[in-house]
């Protein structure tokens, strides 16, 4: 299939998998009907990444001069985005109306299971790709660990805003803070602390290769 | 730890072509590296540690202070 022919069908593809998953309202498959929504959306995304990563492009080219771990945290990047963006699009009806947990939730949770399998999927075959280079050196183990001191700083700071927010906060101002919404605030704070960390690794190797 | 400009330098990319116009993935594969260290150290955007030094030192046979140098 040539290349203007891949791209004809997958990005209309590709728009209306992002608009199954992420805008309209959810409709329980169950977990085949669920998997395959799932799987078959990350499919067009991935051959749409191919597509575009295929040698002979100039963005096969720039893919291919940077490093595992570089391309490790962009797509843990995307995929943290999207995992975000889902749940915070999501979250309010995740959240019952006597505090807890709604039914929609679990349907809600189960996908973002999925996104985080095919995310493990997405780095098993790049895995396999570069089973035969050298997919991490010291210089990655130091990017690595300045990330995750961003990320343990930005939970330190979470933990210690919400301390001081419950510890003095008058409790009828606090009528908001229901079990479900609070279990939703500590989900986002751990995946936005994940996405920083995806963030600083990028923008780390990034900034040695300029 | 990768730094905008350490200030120790080095002269990797010459002994490179000395011995054989080495590719920098050739290199790489002989310290156990990827081909994007060896870039930025190159480029003076990374400090390898003592270990690494060592290592490239041998690829090349010579010794630390002829591949890098402290340029403060």
């Amino acid at each position: 299939m040539s290349r203007s022919l891949r791209y004809a069908v997958l990005i209309p593809l590709s728009i209306l998998a992002f608009y199954v998953l992420f805008v309209l309202p959810d409709v329980d498959l169950g977990w085949p009907g669920g998997l395959a929504l799932i799987g078959g959306a990350w499919l067009v995304w991935y051959l749409l990444w191919a597509t575009w990563t295929a040698s002979g492009t100039s963005l096969g080219e720039a893919v291919a001069a940077v490093s595992p771990g570089e391309q490790r945290a962009w797509i843990g990047l995307l995929f943290t985005l999207a995992i975000l963006l889902y749940f915070g699009l999501r979250a309010s009806q995740m959240v019952g109306t006597d505090g807890g947990r709604a039914p929609e939730a679990t349907a809600i949770g189960r996908h973002i299971g999925m996104m985080v399998v095919a995310w493990l999927v997405v780095m098993q075959v790049l895995a396999r790709r570069w089973r035969d280079k050298v997919q991490a050196d010291e210089r990655d183990r130091a990017i690595e660990a300045r990330a995750a001191g961003w990320a343990r700083g930005s939970l330190v700071v979470l933990v210690v805003a919400l301390a001081v927010l419950f510890a003095f906060t008058p409790p009828d101002r606090l009528a908001w803070a229901r079990p479900m919404t609070l279990s939703n605030m500590l989900m986002a704070g751990l995946i936005g602390s994940c996405l920083l960390e995806y963030l600083v690794t990028g923008l780390a190797y990034w900034r040695d290769r300029r | 730890m990768s730094a905008p400009g350490t200030p120790i330098g080095n002269v990797i990319r010459r002994l490179r072509f000395e011995h054989g116009e080495m590719t920098q993935q050739a290199l790489a594969d002989a310290c156990g590296i990827t081909r994007q260290t060896v870039i930025a150290l190159e480029a003076g955007k990374y400090a390898p540690s003592l270990e690494l030094a060592f290592r490239i030192a041998r690829t090349f046979g010579v010794g630390v202070e002829d591949v890098f140098e402290w340029k403060a």
